[in-house]
């Protein structure tokens, strides 16, 4: 045989099953390693490890026939890891989405992975790598290490709101990166509403731009529910009754698409495809995604979108709209009674939004209460409205509190104050105050964030506010006051200068001395 | 307009779409973007070397160029972060030249001001000029400011000017743009002009009242017609409770 470092894993397989005895030997030299690492990384008990790779380079040997793809040898080795590591610990299979079964780990008829059941798993793998480090780390312990939440964190219903989010996040991540994954088979079921109306309930006064303003009522007749869903000002066009009057391109005898929704019927239309349906399996503050279904000459596909984009879509093309039982049975309300709910301008006025920027820090003390101090982050874009008081604020003593306002808070929140970045630009920064916590389940601390002047407009999520490594201070728990910094150079860009605290799910931070100053050093 | 083609499966199929639509889903698909010859032959401009964008910048008309010291059509700097407005007077003895002044010819742009009319400093003063012999519409010299902090009280901008020869008028002019949301983007003008000759410094004042919803001040002097105007030791304060009664706008 030739030296195997010049044949590929397909070659190695295929010379193996022939019976030459060294290909196979050559296969376990190159992946014991790899498959070591795996095992140290699924069992708990690190005397198991040798055994486990003993056993999974057995139990490959006597499958290599059944093999499909012989080229794609390592993924199924993981996955002939990973059984044996959950049958050594007796696990059970395990279900990642709960109302969305999804089997974690490969596992086929005869007990060994399929390429697709290893593409599935490593399509969930990238999902779960790309979690916040807390999330990970929670499903991490619980669907991979079988501990119960309680062992998780304290208290368990941290792990319980980690393990909530996470699974939000991994459903949103597969529906759009690998629509191809969410068979029908395996969707949740789903009740088919109409758009009964849209209103535009916009306050007097200045109203933040990205705040919800108008609501789109989906009307579940057979159920006698409806499901308010709120959208930014900058959709409402898109709907009725505030689309456009009808196009003249009739009376011209030209189909001329004037608007992107339009355009998009269009040119489906034109390819030969149909918008089957729309679908909304779950609404969040961090997933407000449809997914449209397109039937085509070359069978059916799906195209993860915006919620608005996708509710437009549906009624550019009077395709049927579809959301997830579990999400109506969550948010649903009785027939007719969304018009008592809040309106933006009550809960704008809540929010003490409506201060445009300064060029300094303000009242950093708190002696003016909460004055130039904002409530925000992702939460207060809630397709929801009874989700926007799922956080609330307060000033006493010189002290700012921000805090969860429901047992399962969801979303992002912040209390932050803005200020034109125009004074500060090209300089070092520094933002620090006392802060101590309580009874926090997620991640809580200090946060400055930079706007630059032509960064496009995205919802305040924690993953997007704490994306920067170096912008943010987790806070560890701690009852205690406790003074934190955070050094940051704004670019010479830079429009907005932003900072404060955050608090993502249950529990309590407070902020106190705060200041911003410039660095004296560089 | 433009017409998107599409190939698929089934052969090659057009959709007609707003040419702002076309050229997106050009640029989003990677798509080549070809135009009628002879559209070419009659629209393009040479561009020689690399520098696309400088030969058609003279072809742009006056009123949809980006001048230096111009807000965006129809609503004066605001929308700008690179020269928004501050929240209080800057510059008043021009020893920064026009820093924070904004050469404009109202708040409808019909006419590029920079055009017929000229901007400068001199020492402590600030000069509006006319650069034609027959310039069209008006002109002005304006600083603006947030209203913020004016709110609920009233103001008075006083200021010395000196204007020669003068054939219609110029004069002080205080702007109060009130907030975006109200229908009309409505404004209150207030002003005091002289006309003729005034080459002795005169001060001229203006009070004007600042509503709870006003967006914007905008202050300086203005021109009209032939001539020039100086001002210098420009001010804008809060009225004191003795000061007059406020000017109508005018």
């Amino acid at each position: 045989m030739a030296d195997g470092a010049e044949l590929s894993d397909g070659d190695l397989v295929r010379l193996a099953r022939d019976g030459d005895p060294v290909a196979f030997r050559l296969l376990v030299e190159r992946y014991q390693p790899t498959a070591r690492a795996r095992a140290r990384r699924l069992c708990p008990n690190p005397s198991d490890v040798d055994d486990t790779v003993q056993e999974s380079f057995l139990q490959a040997f006597v499958a290599l026939d059944r093999l499909r793809e012989p080229d794609r040898f390592a993924g199924w080795l993981a996955g002939i890891v990973l059984n044996v590591c959950r049958s050594l610990y007796r696990r059970e299979q395990l279900t990642l989405l709960p109302d969305w079964p999804e089997p974690l780990h490969p596992a086929s008829a005869d007990g060994l992975p399929s390429a697709d059941d290893i593409d599935r798993a490593d399509a969930l793998r990238e999902a779960v790598a790309g979690l916040p480090a807390g999330q990970r780390r929670a499903v991490a312990l619980h669907y991979y290490a079988d501990l119960p939440p309680g062992q998780i964190a304290e208290p368990p219903g941290a792990a319980r709101v980690s393990l909530h989010k996470a699974r939000i996040r991994l459903r949103a991540y597969i529906t759009e990166h690998r629509p191809d994954l969410v068979s029908a088979a395996r969707r949740t079921h789903m009740t088919t509403v109409r758009i009964a109306r849209a209103e535009r309930r916009i306050p007097p006064g200045p109203v933040p731009d990205r705040f919800p303003t108008h609501v789109i009522v989906l009307a579940d007749d057979a159920g006698r529910r409806d499901l308010p869903i709120w959208l930014l000002g900058r959709d409402s066009h898109r709907f009725p009754p505030f689309d456009p009057p009808a196009a003249d391109h009739e009376r011209a005898g030209i189909a001329r698409a004037r608007t992107s929704d339009e355009l998009t019927d269009h040119l489906l239309r034109a390819a030969g495809a149909r918008v089957a349906g729309v679908d909304i399996d779950e609404l969040g503050p961090d997933v407000t995604v449809a997914r449209i279904e397109l039937a085509g000459p070359a069978g059916t596909r799906h195209v993860t979108a915006r919620l608005a984009d996708g509710l437009a879509v549906a009624i550019t093309a009077g395709a049927p709209l579809r959301v997830a039982d579990v999400v109506m049975d969550r948010l649903a309300v009785p027939m007719g009674a969304s018009e008592s709910g809040l309106s933006p301008e009550q809960t704008v006025r809540g929010l003490s939004l409506e201060h445009r920027p300064r060029y300094e820090p303000r009242n950093m003390t708190f002696a003016d209460g909460l004055e130039r101090w904002m409530l925000g982050g992702s939460f207060t874009e809630h397709a929801i409205e009874s989700r926007w008081q799922d956080y609330s604020c307060a000033a006493d003593g010189g002290i700012a509190m921000l805090f969860s306002a429901a047992p399962q808070p969801e979303g992002f929140a912040l209390l932050a104050q803005e200020m034109y970045a125009d004074d500060y630009r090209d300089a070092v920064v520094v933002f620090s105050g006392q802060v101590r916590t309580e009874d926090t389940a997620g991640r809580a601390g200090l946060v400055l964030w930079v706007r630059r002047v032509r960064d496009i407009r995205r919802p305040m999520t924690e993953e997007a506010a704490l994306a920067n490594p170096d912008n943010h201070i987790v806070m560890a728990g701690s009852r205690d006051w406790t003074r934190h910094r955070i050094t940051v150079r704004i670019p010479g860009d830079a429009s907005i200068v932003g900072f404060g605290i955050f608090l993502a799910g249950p529990g309590r931070i407070e902020l106190r001395d705060a200041e911003l100053t410039r660095s004296t050093t560089t | 307009m433009a017409r998107i083609r599409l190939a698929g499966a089934s052969g090659t199929r057009d959709v007609t779409a707003d040419l702002g639509l076309g050229l997106a889903i050009a640029v989003a698909t990677d798509a080549p973007v070809r135009l009628a010859a002879a559209l070419m032959d009659r629209l393009a401009l040479p561009a020689p070397g690399d520098d696309l964008l400088t030969p058609f910048l003279d072809h742009v008309p006056p009123n949809a160029q980006a001048l230096p010291g111009h807000g965006l059509a129809d609503w004066p700097l605001a929308t700008l972060p690179g020269r928004r407005p501050r929240y209080e007077p800057r510059n008043l003895d021009f020893a920064d030249g026009l820093s924070r002044w904004d050469l404009d010819s109202g708040f409808r742009r019909e006419t590029d001001p920079s055009q017929d009319y000229s901007a400068a400093t001199d020492g402590q003063c600030a000069i509006l000029s006319s650069a034609v012999p027959r310039p069209a519409g008006s002109a002005a010299l304006l600083q603006a400011i947030f209203a913020d902090d004016y709110r609920g009280a009233t103001v008075v901008f006083r200021g010395d000017i000196r204007a020669e020869p003068l054939t219609e008028q110029a004069g002080l002019r205080v702007e109060i743009l009130r907030h975006w949301w109200r229908v009309g983007r409505a404004r209150e003008d207030h002003g005091v002009t002289v006309s003729g000759g005034r080459h002795q410094w005169t001060s001229l004042e203006i009070t004007a009242p600042i509503p709870e919803d006003a967006d914007m001040i905008r202050f300086g002097i203005a021109l009209s017609g032939p001539g020039r105007v100086w001002l210098k030791n420009p001010e804008l304060r809060p009225a004191a409770p003795n000061d007059p009664e406020p000017v109508s706008g005018g």
